[in-house]
Parts: C-alpha cells; sequence; structure tokens
C-alpha cells in the first residue's frame, strides 16, 4: 500500500499529570488548532471526515460520538467515534481514503486521566461480567499474571524490565512534551513497593492528560504538502480475552497486527528494514514482550537487547526514544496516536534533541491494556 | 481511484425477545452462525469483524 495515504499533519497538546484549567474539549481543539495549522487546512473546508477514538465510561458521558464535532470543526459532517486504541481509529481513517470517497480525513484521540477518580473500578469494568467479574480481582493483577508467565517462559529477568523503566524514563527527559522524565536507576525500580507481583510501581506507567491529532491525505494532496509521511501497512487484531484460555506468555495480538501491517507494506526482514520503533509500554515487561511479538528480535531475546544497549536512543534499534508511556505518560486512547506522533516526528526531522540519524521506516504498535488482548500496529516511512 | 464495490452475501438474526435467557456472546455467537450459514461461509474466509454497541453501559461492560 506505498504512497496512497500519507500523514500531513500533526497536533498535540499537553501532556500533563493533572491539567486543572483545561477541559478535554478544550485540550481537543488546542491540538487540532495546531495539526490543522501544521497540515495547511481549514477543517470546514479542505476536512472530508473526522474520526475520534474514546470511552464512554473514561469521559463520563454515554454515547460519547455527540460531544466530538464542536471542538474539532466537524459540525454537520461526517464524525466517526470507534471504542477502541489510537491505532484502530488511525486504521478507519486510511480505510475511509482508500474508498476514494474522502480526500481528507482526521484523527483524534485525547486523556482527561485526571478527572477520573474510581480508573481501576472503570477497568475491572472491562472484565467479562458472568465469569470473571464476581471473582473482584484488581486488573493490574492480569498485568502482574501476565509478567510472571513472560519472565518465566522466555527467562527474562526483572532487572531486564528495571532497565526498561530507567531507558523510557530517561529518553522521556528529552522530549519536552513527556510528563514523567527522570533520571533514576534500576535499584529505584526494583526496590519500589510491589503493586502485583512481579510489577513495582515504577515498572506501571502513570496516566496523563492531553490531546493528538492527525490529519491523513491521498496521494495527490499529500504530495503537495511540506512533509509527508506515508501510512504503508497497518493492521490489527484481537486475541480471545477470556482469561481462562488465553495465551499468558505471548502477545498474540501484536503479532498478528504486525504481520498483517508487514504484509501491506511489503516488509520481508521487520528486523532490517524498520530502524526505530514506539511499542506499548504500560508496564515495563510489554515492551520486551511486544519487542518480540512484532519481530523485531527473536523470542525471549528482548531483555537482553536491553541489557546490550540496543534498544538505547543510541542502539542499533532505538525503542521508545520518545520515553514511552513509562515517561510521556498513559494516555488511554490516545497512547497509539502518541506512538505515531514520535514516529512522524523522527521520520520528519522534527524530534529535536532526541532525534535519530539516518532513519526513514518506523513502527508504532499499540495495545488496548488489561485485561484486552487486541492490539495494532502501523509501519511509517518518510 | 474508483470505489471498490461491495454487497452484503450473508446475514443472521435472533428471535427479538422480551427478556433473551442468552447471554449477549451467545446471541452475538447465534446470529453470527446463521450468517455464515446463510451464504456458505466460514470463520476462515472472513477478513474481518465490526461489531456495533453502544454505549457502554448499555451492555454492562467497558
Amino acid at each position: 500500500m506505498n504512497n496512497r495515504v500519507a500523514i500531513i499533519g500533526v497536533g498535540w497538546a499537553g501532556f500533563r499529570p493533572v491539567t486543572p484549567e483545561e477541559s478535554y474539549k478544550e485540550l481537543m481543539y488546542a491540538a487540532a488548532a495546531r495539526a490543522y495549522a501544521d497540515a495547511g487546512v481549514d477543517p470546514r473546508r479542505d476536512v472530508d471526515g473526522f474520526v475520534t477514538v474514546a470511552e464512554d465510561f473514561h469521559e463520563g458521558t454515554s454515547i460519547f460520538d455527540e460531544y466530538v464535532p464542536d471542538q474539532l470543526g466537524a459540525a454537520q459532517r461526517p464524525v466517526h467515534t470507534i471504542t477502541g486504541d489510537g491505532l484502530h481509529g488511525l486504521a478507519a481513517a486510511v480505510m475511509q481514503i482508500l474508498t476514494a470517497r474522502f480526500r481528507v480525513v482526521v484523527v483524534e484521540g485525547h486523556s482527561k486521566a485526571s478527572n477520573i477518580l474510581t480508573l481501576p473500578d472503570i477497568t475491572a469494568y472491562a472484565l467479562d461480567p458472568i465469569l470473571n467479574r464476581p471473582l473482584g480481582v484488581h486488573p493490574i493483577a492480569i498485568a502482574g499474571l501476565e509478567a510472571h508467565a513472560y519472565l518465566h517462559e522466555t527467562g527474562t529477568t526483572r532487572e531486564q524490565c528495571a532497565g526498561v523503566v530507567v531507558k523510557n524514563r530517561r529518553n522521556a527527559l528529552k522530549n519536552p512534551a513527556a510528563a514523567y522524565g527522570a533520571a533514576i536507576s534500576s535499584q529505584d525500580v526494583l526496590a519500589a513497593d510491589i503493586v502485583a507481583s512481579p510489577l513495582s510501581r515504577l515498572e506501571v506507567s502513570d496516566h496523563a492528560d492531553g490531546a493528538i491529532v492527525l490529519v491523513l491525505a491521498e496521494a495527490g494532496t499529500a504530495r503537495l504538502s511540506g512533509h509527508p509521511v506515508w501510512v504503508r501497512g497497518i493492521g490489527w487484531a484481537t486475541d480471545s480475552p477470556s482469561l481462562e484460555s488465553r495465551d499468558w506468555t505471548r502477545a498474540v495480538y501484536a503479532e498478528r497486527a504486525a504481520s498483517m501491517a508487514y504484509t501491506m507494506a511489503g516488509i520481508k526482514d521487520p528486523g532490517t528494514e524498520i530502524h526505530f520503533a514506539e511499542v506499548d509500554d504500560t508496564y515495563a515487561y510489554k515492551e520486551l514482550q511486544h519487542l518480540e511479538a512484532v519481530g523485531l528480535c527473536g523470542r525471549g531475546q528482548a531483555g537482553r537487547l536491553m541489557a546490550d544497549g540496543v534498544i538505547g536512543p543510541d542502539g542499533r534499534l532505538p525503542i521508545n526514544v520518545s520515553g514511552g508511556s513509562l515517561g510521556v505518560g498513559h494516555l488511554l486512547e490516545a497512547t497509539g496516536l502518541a506512538k505515531v506522533l514520535e514516529v512522524v516526528l523522527q521520520l520528519r526531522g522534527q524530534a529535536g534533541s532526541r532525534q535519530l540519524r539516518g532513519v526513514s521506516t518506523g513502527l508504532a504498535q499499540s495495545w488496548r491494556g488489561v485485561p484486552t488482548t487486541s492490539g495494532a500496529a502501523t509501519v511509517l516511512s518518510a | 481511484m474508483s470505489m471498490r464495490r461491495v454487497a452484503v452475501v450473508g446475514a443472521g438474526m435472533t428471535r427479538f425477545v422480551r427478556r433473551a435467557l442468552e447471554t449477549p456472546k451467545e446471541l452475538s455467537w447465534q446470529a453470527a452462525r446463521m450468517a455464515l450459514d446463510s451464504c456458505g461461509l466460514t470463520l476462515n474466509d472472513v477478513g474481518g469483524v465490526c461489531i456495533g454497541s453502544a454505549p457502554d453501559a448499555f451492555d454492562g461492560v467497558k
């Protein structure tokens, strides 16, 4: 699918642990205004469709679709809201453009996590209501169980997982938009309180507020823009969410999603054709598990790559140079769009002091979080 | 680039009742089974699944 759909504009507002002076609508408006200016489009004249990703229970309103158009300049236009991650929204926008009925489509995702007083309870509400929810398990325990299974099966160590936290929090120091940049040690991570064995508090990403808007266009329009970043492939998949029958050691959804994206992009050997990646790191072990799932290294090898510095900002395969969710902050449904945003900035050469050299193809991968087995991936090239 | 032509080739629908004894998953399964049977396809022929369900609160799950 090369050179058919491109990202021609990006805008963001945030990212901060709390944003008491701005509503989610104001964050969306700020991100959209910047994305439209970046792309050189007028939403009322040039944009043919709008896609938002949002979860009713995170927003505090039923049928959140109705609360989307005004602040995006999308009133009286085709608007489409998806209860999925930002990359699911990106996939929908790409498909709309491929119908040839839409020339320019906007994707929006946001987080006002600081408004949510009962996030773990809402997440627990995602558990199967008949078989699993009555167990009264805190949802983060599912991540702990999975981490144990992954570490046991692959021989990955807790120290290697702690290294992911150290790397991403340090990477975030070079990202002005990141909320949680910090210089900490592996010892700090390992010594922190355990929240769900084996995960310490520092291995769990904290939430941040913010909004991200992307402007996509078909090839003709994209070529007239300043710096198109081409969506070469995109894929998504959901495994069975059943706690009883899922594979607790592998991220099958990420394997499937990446495989679909690679096929579309014509990527045969991701290890050499992908120069850097932003992968889901909601929990530290997830970065390593996802790295293996998307085929950037062999099974059980990611921990060693971490320890050897290969996935550091100066390594052969930089991962989460933005700081990832551990360093930027977890942005609820906008998390996948934060991954895309970093890949776009890197490919444009606009990543400031964290700019990678000689990169022309990157991967963004996302996960829906516990208790889901849903994820998506996209391959982008300058 | 012209629009790819698209057709509905199969469909299924459960009975509408006041108080179904089946779970939502079982109702979905029944309708999907009928839809596949109606056109002689199997799950292996399906490239993607789209489900419409809103708002979450009606389903009692996030």
